[in-house]
């Protein structure tokens, strides 16, 4: 019974002591272990980030675009299905390609559907589906390599 | 070279921030550090220049850029010339805490130091990583301030573009403050949306920091903001450049201000109105800020009205809705006759939201996010396609509950009301955001995948501000803490104890 008071004041006079421990403890560790992960992503690093490296393959389309207004964009998906398959979780790149085509292109408007005069076609490690590209009248107005290719769609 | 002109582009809003600050909460009656002033005046002074920016739009393309500085720089002198001329500036330098308090032991400082290199390199190094920040800054906010940017006097035309993925309804105190320090640098830097975002990040745990020095001790000031900067999510979501920290900083900012109010012997309103104004920032900061911000101006007058009458609580209203009402009137203006209409609530039918709300399964499964997300949510950007996996030793809930549990519960009277509409605050907010999901017109375990792990961080600075608050001192009580204050400011009332 003494025992059980005997143990009972020490955890009242320690208990706040071994809360401050174990935050200080934990936090160290959580700290050090962030920076440890972030330091081993370091050397795998390219010096050029994908956004940058999208963003210089894009920029050549600024020459042929008017300063403002719209164009539409096609890729090697239907966009609805690109936005599908972004919240299935399943892939998220074909919508990154979009989504960083905008950011490029901004205060150009990039809108998701190829039925503008101009369209943004955008297709890294694809071919163009002819199918669609005939079901919309792109015509190729010029090809920057790598799957970038600006159409003019025929009235 | 463009650091310099991105810290020139901060001098105005911090110097009006901190000048309105003095002129609140003068030096005379609150007697707060140098730092504290600095870390509420700053955020503050960004908050004010974004909004004056917006209101200044329509003349963008011309002589904006000199017209709105101009602006900036009369209003700064003007506080500077009115602080001189009220005595503001006297004892404005000195550090209170100097005058008897107990200062932590050095251990304290030594892990809040180690913490807050490590936490600064290693948002450095998720800067260098994602320059542009991951995937709701250059789809959001980045993209917007590009917008500003470049569209000149044309900016209307991206909010009237129907580019609706891109979230054009979004409030725009982070992309206008971004925008500005690009017309500084004279264009587009990759540097400028990052130190904004150190300075919100690193302001906040800063604020965590001066906060519980000045209310409670510096020990558990050291703590609070070690705990904070150990949490990876924290670091990483604001190396990120999203709008979540900076919202984070100003519900921080707001609450803090109700406890310094609350310490006033004879408190004249001014915190609370800069507490409404922090409220109301953090509506202009991001959507979920409205909902905040219309919790905060309702909760904290019916504690008070619950606690001392329905007199205070009428008068706190006032004084809160006073010192929101800039933020409210530019938040208005931009959602009435700006922004199109929001993607939660487009397209969704009366019908529809009713199926909703009738569907159990959609809370269970809410509710079991809730859990999981709440467990684990500080330990990282979550990979959402592995399993659920806990670490309770990365600074979180379970650690806070069991630090909590360890030193006990010790509440100083004069904090009451500040604790409890704290609590009530983050309880409402959450409950906010779980009804928010319900009626989600997207999938709702994408949407619960893809922000709940946010939406749970911008309460997490508060939580452990208010846990810090509320938990005992271990050992003697410090000359200075809360007793000493509450004998000075003449307040009767003993400190209650819960084990």
């Amino acid at each position: 019974m003494e025992t059980m008071s005997e143990m009972g004041f020490l955890f009242n006079r320690y208990r706040g002591r071994a809360g401050y421990l174990l935050l200080i403890t934990c936090a160290l560790y959580a700290s050090v272990l962030l920076l440890y992960e972030k330091a081993a992503q370091f050397p795998g690093l390219s010096l050029e980030d994908p956004v940058s490296v999208h963003e210089r393959r894009i920029e050549p389309l600024r020459a042929y675009l008017p300063d403002r207004g719209a164009v539409g964009y096609v890729t090697a998906l239907d966009i609805e299905k690109v936005f599908a398959r972004e919240r299935a979780l399943r892939d998220v790149e074909l919508l990154g390609h979009f989504i960083l085509t905008q950011y490029t292109l901004a205060p150009v408007s990039v809108y998701a559907r190829p039925d503008r005069p101009l369209v943004v076609g955008n297709f890294i490690g694809t071919r163009p589906d002819q199918a669609l590209l005939d079901r919309y009248g792109l015509v190729p107005l010029r090809d920057f390599g790598d799957g970038l290719i600006l159409y003019r769609r025929k009235e | 070279m463009i650091a310099l002109l991105i810290i020139s582009s901060f001098l105005l809003p911090v110097a009006i921030g901190v000048l309105i600050g003095l002129l609140l909460l003068p030096p005379q009656n609150y007697r707060l550090s140098p730092t504290l002033r600095f870390l509420l005046g700053g955020g503050m002074g960004l908050g004010i220049t974004s909004l004056a920016g917006f209101l200044l739009l329509p003349l963008a393309g011309s002589r904006y850029f000199l017209l709105r500085e101009s602006a900036f720089l009369s209003l700064a002198l003007a506080l500077g010339w009115l602080a001189y001329r009220k005595g503001a500036f006297t004892g404005a330098l000195v550090n209170p805490e100097n005058g008897g308090r107990k200062r932590a032991g050095v251990l304290f400082y030594l892990v809040l130091g180690i913490t807050a290199i490590s936490a600064a390199f290693s948002f450095a190094l998720t800067t260098f990583a994602e320059p542009h920040g991951k995937w709701d800054a250059f789809l959001i906010w980045n993209t917007h301030a590009r917008f500003l940017f470049r569209s000149g006097a044309d900016w209307m035309d991206y909010f009237k573009s129907g580019l609706e993925w891109t979230h054009p309804d979004y409030p725009l105190l982070i992309p206008l403050t971004v925008e500005r320090a690009w017309e500084y640098c004279g264009g587009e830097t990759l540097v400028a949306p990052a130190v904004i975002a150190a300075f919100f990040t690193f302001s906040a745990a800063g604020l965590v920091a001066s906060a519980l020095g000045t209310l409670r001790s510096f020990e558990r000031g050291c703590l609070g903001a070690t705990l904070l900067l150990a949490s990876p999510l924290f670091i990483l979501i604001g190396a990120s450049q999203l709008a979540d920290v900076p919202l984070a900083y100003y519900i921080l900012g707001a609450v803090t201000l109700l406890f310094l109010h609350d310490r006033q012997p004879a408190p004249h309103g001014a915190a609370l109105a800069m507490a409404g104004l922090f409220a109301g920032l953090a509506a202009w900061t991001k959507n979920e800020g409205i909902l905040f911000c219309a919790l905060f101006l309702l909760v904290r007058p019916v504690v008070s009205l619950l606690s001392a009458g329905p007199r205070k609580g009428i008068k706190e209203l006032l004084l809160l809705v006073a010192g929101a009402s800039p933020a409210l009137v530019v938040l208005l203006i931009f959602k009435v006759a700006v922004a199109p209409e929001s993607d939660l609530i487009a397209g969704q039918s009366p019908g529809g939201i009713l199926d909703k709300l009738g569907d159990a399964g959609r809370y269970g499964t809410i509710l079991l996010s809730y859990l999981r997300t709440g467990l684990t949510f500080t330990q990282g950007i979550p990979d959402v396609r592995a399993s659920f996996h806990l670490n309770p030793a990365v600074p979180g809930i379970v650690l806070l509950t069991a630090y909590l549990v360890l030193a006990g519960r010790e509440s100083d009277p004069g904090d009451r009301d500040g604790i409890i509409t704290g609590w009530a605050l983050v309880f409402f907010t959450l409950a906010g955001y779980f009804l928010v999901l319900v009626v989600t017109p997207y999938d709702l375990n994408w949407h619960l995948l893809t922000s709940l792990n946010r939406l749970l961080l911008q309460l997490w600075p508060v939580a452990i501000f208010l846990v810090f608050m509320s938990a005992r001192t271990p050992g003697p009580v410090p000359s200075g803490a809360p007793d000493g204050k509450r004998k000075k400011a003449g307040v009767k009332g003993k400190r209650t104890e819960r084990k």
